[in-house]
């Protein structure tokens, strides 16, 4: 049944409360058997696994006892009035490379930014701790992996229900500019098959079209460095410049507008007050 | 009173007394005399919508006559905790629609959990919890949502925690097999 360490079949496997705990070992194999789907059953965190918060589901029975699969978490979203009208006075993201220095020049640096320490697990225990200071929160993690904080985040927005801001359909950073003007024509959409996990899949994504549209705008989310300066100034044109580096170029001296303009995520731009 | 330990305790070295498959103990170890009391009842009509018809039978809406082993893991824990409260009990066995009855069995016996995941329900009112990570009294949801939220759910070592019951460490060990 198995074979170097997955299973190759086409099956869905039911792990059911309780029966197994998902160790490294049995993280591994989940991860690597791509034509398997798995349904588990618990109440436990699985900070092994690497999963959406659009994964995690839960029975709801209806008024005629019709039982439904419901996201765990139910978010509302904001009418475009309530986005003009919205304030955020800090946002803490998960990120602390190119995608935290991308959001403070989106926020024209008007607004604290902070990364916890240690990564996706931290995010609601630090946000809990600046709403002592602080009244409306936008809160940036990775969705296609925060799954496993999902308990945390329920609890947070039950204690917090008006003054905690998440961004609609936001998967990844890399996804975010995977979906602008960019490069949205040119994106390949995840599949269960793509042999690996959401966010790396975006992240290698990115990172091939980028490399493909010019050695200045590559992004490499394994390489540190500072974030290239095409993906928050205005394009060369603007300054004169004829980048011959470069194959793609955006209309407009706003590059937040420019490649979110029209986009589903035009939302941020509202948010960020760059538009209204 | 009921006492919170917040996060996973590790299964590897937690001890036998240490309550986790709830179905592998209940079914193992139920006594007809485990059923014969008002909460066993109540956790199968408030729990599980069923009715309990006799000690090993149940009448459910759904199922028809069942054994005592196909009732829900959350009637089979609150159940256990009311017989036997000298052990600790893995708390994410109890879903939602268990705290109610849960909290009200706390107003009678002293019961010790470890809690990783955030039930969501209505707090009966009276009902009180502890939380061993801090020693703070728990009087309602809201207080409730803050201490999950405090806690930093981590795995935990059973032997680390300072349980505040008295364990009948004998509860549950296996019968010595004769040869």
């Amino acid at each position: 049944m198995l074979e170097n360490g997955c299973f190759k079949k086409y099956r869905i496997y039911v792990i059911d409360e309780g029966r197994i705990s998902v160790d490294d070992e049995i993280a591994n194999l989940i991860k690597k058997s791509t034509l398997v789907y798995f349904i588990i059953t618990t109440r436990k965190k699985l900070g092994k696994l690497n999963f959406s918060l659009n994964s995690v589901k839960q029975l709801v029975p209806d008024s005629n006892g019709v039982i439904h699969f419901k996201n765990y978490i139910t978010l509302t979203r904001q009418t475009k009035p309530e986005l003009i009208q919205s304030r955020i006075d800090y946002i803490i993201i998960e990120d602390s490379g190119k995608a935290k220095e991308w959001f403070k020049s989106l926020f024209r640096d008007s607004i604290s930014i902070e990364s916890p320490g240690n990564g996706k697990e931290q995010v609601c225990n630090l946000a809990k701790d600046r709403l002592k200071s602080y009244t409306n929160i936008l809160l940036i993690f990775d969705e296609c992996s925060f799954g496993a904080c999902i308990e945390k985040l329920a609890s947070l927005i039950f204690k917090f229900p008006n003054r905690i801001t998440l961004l609609s359909d936001y998967k990844s950073w890399e996804y975010l500019i995977l979906r602008s003007n960019f490069y949205r024509d040119k994106m390949t959409p995840y599949s269960v098959l793509s042999n690996e996990f959401e966010e790396r899949y975006y992240e290698n994504h990115l990172s091939e079209l980028s490399r493909q549209s010019g050695r200045v705008l590559h992004i490499d989310h394994d390489n540190g460095g500072k974030l290239s300066k095409c993906y928050t100034d205005a394009c060369c044109a603007y300054y004169g410049i004829n980048n011959r580096e470069c194959d793609i170029g955006l209309k407009g001296d706003d590059k937040f507008i420019a490649m979110f303009k029209g986009t589903e995520f035009e939302n941020i731009l509202i948010i960020a007050k760059r538009v209204s | 009173m009921i006492y919170i330990a917040y996060g996973v305790i590790n299964q590897k070295t937690a001890p036998r007394y240490y309550i986790h498959d709830i179905d592998g103990y209940f079914d193992g170890y139920f006594e007809d005399s485990w059923m014969k009391n008002d909460i066993a009842k109540r956790a199968i009509s408030e729990i599980d919508k069923s009715e309990l018809i006799a000690p090993k039978v149940i009448e459910s809406p759904i199922l028809g006559q069942i054994p005592y082993s196909w009732i829900s893991g959350g009637s089979k824990i609150i159940i256990m905790m009311n017989i036997a409260p000298d052990v600790i009990y893995d708390g994410d066995n109890l879903g939602d629609n268990c705290w109610p009855l849960f909290l009200e069995l706390g107003k009678t016996k002293d019961i010790a959990i470890s809690l990783s995941y955030f039930p969501q329900f209505d707090w009966i009112p009276g009902g009180l919890a502890t939380s061993l990570d801090n020693g703070h009294i728990i009087h309602n949801f809201d207080e409730f949502a803050d201490e999950f939220l405090s806690s930093s759910l981590d795995t935990r070592e059973f032997d680390d925690i300072d349980w505040p019951i008295k364990i009948d460490t004998e509860k549950f060990k296996p019968d010595e097999i004769d040869f």
